[in-house]
């Protein structure tokens, strides 16, 4: 075991000279003894270093430079369509404070009832936006955008039954921006757990298995499942989401505890009602991923052709924007 | 490190000059490491570019926690990647093996006896997901196995005895007489 990590390290070693424009022969020369085992690695390793050596196409790259600068001037802009956003969150809270003292605390009560496009709309969202203000932990943002999400949804399905093609889109839209704040607040609040930025469940391997045989590892399993659509309708595919158990094995293709299982262990003491937390915040993102899809294609069934487009883009976006917050919540 | 962190922080201020120092910094690196997990460079570079527009989006999000500022990038790119990869695993396409010419069937390659990002994409694509992740922080991205091994929540040791395995697995996929 002692020799091949020793081999393993004069590996990289080598490799790192490669990178930094080193020669074969030169690093074949620091270690002989190893030559004939190293030589036929390192030139695979140098000709996927050079074919991985590629630039974008230049007219592509000025464009996405031109795209990337306006993206960055218009986000102040952007900041400024809602009064409530422009507020520092202090001074939002300070402002529902006063409209409640102002109109009675029935504004904001009978504001959570109300639909995009209705006068007391702004109302509902700023009290949205006060309370993620208030709440001090990634964990409690992600569930409440998990529950901002699910309003969305229940908005939309409101907004089917009266007709309205355009703001049923403007609230999938806004449905996407909870979501992917659930998969970003989520990242975080595992990040802060100690557990890894990436996981390879659902890399390429893992979602268009390749031929096997891979020579000196053993692929390591992954723990999903295709779950069926709410209502399955004639040729459409499954979303692949994970399993609420079985965490990935990390670190079982070479038998050593990773990180993150040792992560895990360490938070079975103190650490253990924030692990309930967050699987009951995937349980709580699960359970709307197959209700909030039943709701909606249940609306496309019956909506005039009209609305029709407006509802499959809602029904696409909502199972992309879960199937993302599933992954980071899984993984 | 400390340089990196005032970095941030003015990004997130919307800071236009940091969030365009982010940009230069990366861009390549991330196009290399998409292209050579998907091997389609036109798909690549669409992805790429939304890579760093979803940068502007989160980055007020980002909390510093002691991980270089580059794998919070790469998770994003990875993020990016499944959505790609499950959308197209939803659509009939030409699949990428097909687009591409087989080793040892390319008169010009093995004249310029180079081998092709698209060629490495499909071979990477017999390796486990682990060792794929390892060969593209490692060559495309040129991140140090100490930050390929935070990045993936790995020992060092992993990465490396993962970095021997995927190299003698590519060795083999792409040795001349081997069929992709």
């Amino acid at each position: 075991m002692k020799k091949m990590n020793d081999f393993e390290n004069i590996l990289d070693e080598c490799l790192q000279r490669l990178l930094v424009g080193e020669s074969i022969e030169s690093c074949l020369s620091r270690y002989p003894q190893h030559a004939s085992e190293l030589e036929p690695l390192l030139r695979t390793a140098q000709d996927t270093m050079k074919a991985a050596d590629i630039k974008p196409r230049p007219e592509f790259r000025d464009l996405a430079r031109r795209r990337f600068q306006a993206a960055v001037r218009e986000v102040p802009r952007r900041e400024k369509h809602g009064f409530f956003v422009l507020l520092r969150p202090s001074l939002a809270t300070v402002a529902i404070i006063a409209i409640v003292l102002l109109a009675g605390g029935g504004v904001v009560a009978a504001a959570g009832n109300s639909l995009p496009g209705s006068p007391l709309y702004p109302v509902k969202l700023a009290t949205e936006s006060v309370r993620l203000a208030l709440t001090p932990s990634d964990l409690g943002k992600a569930e409440l955008n998990a529950v901002f999400a699910d309003e969305r949804v229940d908005e939309i399905v409101r907004l089917a039954q009266n007709g309205d093609a355009v703001l049923i889109e403007q609230t999938t839209n806004h449905m996407n921006e909870n979501l992917i704040a659930v998969a970003n607040l989520a990242g975080n609040a595992k990040s802060a757990s100690g557990e890894a930025y990436f996981d390879t469940a659902f890399a390429p391997s893992a979602m268009a298995p390749a031929p096997t045989s891979t020579p000196t590892a053993t692929p390591s399993p992954t723990t999903t499942i295709a779950v069926p659509s709410p209502t399955p309708s004639p040729g459409q595919t499954t979303t692949t989401v994970p399993t609420v158990t079985s965490p990935p094995p990390d670190g079982g293709l070479f038998g050593e505890a990773s990180p993150v299982q040792e992560g895990v262990a360490d938070r079975n003491g103190a650490g253990a009602s924030e692990d309930d937390a967050q699987a009951e915040l995937r349980e709580t993102v699960l359970r709307q991923y197959y209700e909030n899809l039943q709701a909606l294609r249940e609306q496309l069934e019956q909506a005039p052709p009209s609305l029709k487009p407006a509802l499959e883009y809602a029904i696409a976006v909502a199972e992309e924007a879960y199937a993302r917050a599933l992954d980071d919540l899984f993984y | 490190m400390q340089d990196e962190q005032s970095l941030i922080r003015r990004a997130q201020q919307h800071d236009e000059m940091a969030l365009t120092q982010i940009y230069e910094e990366n861009f390549d690196r991330i196009y290399r490491y998409i292209v050579l997990k998907i091997g389609d460079r036109t798909e690549a570079e669409d992805m790429t570019q939304q890579v760093f527009l979803n940068v502007i989006k989160s980055i007020s999000s980002y909390k510093w926690q002691g991980m270089p500022f580059s794998s919070w990038l790469y998770r994003i790119a990875h993020n990016q990647i499944v959505d790609f990869l499950r959308k197209k695993s939803k659509r009939p396409t030409v699949p990428i093996d097909e687009t591409v010419t087989a080793v040892g069937d390319d008169p010009e390659r093995d004249a310029l006896g180079r081998i092709q990002i698209e060629e490495v994409a499909i071979a990477a694509k017999r390796l486990t997901s682990a060792q794929q992740e390892v060969i593209s922080l490692r060559f495309a991205a040129e991140l140090s196995v100490a930050e390929v091994a935070r990045a993936m929540g790995k020992s060092e040791g992993a990465v490396k005895a993962l970095q021997h395995s995927a190299i003698v697995a590519l060795r083999k996929v792409l040795s001349p007489g081997a069929v992709l």
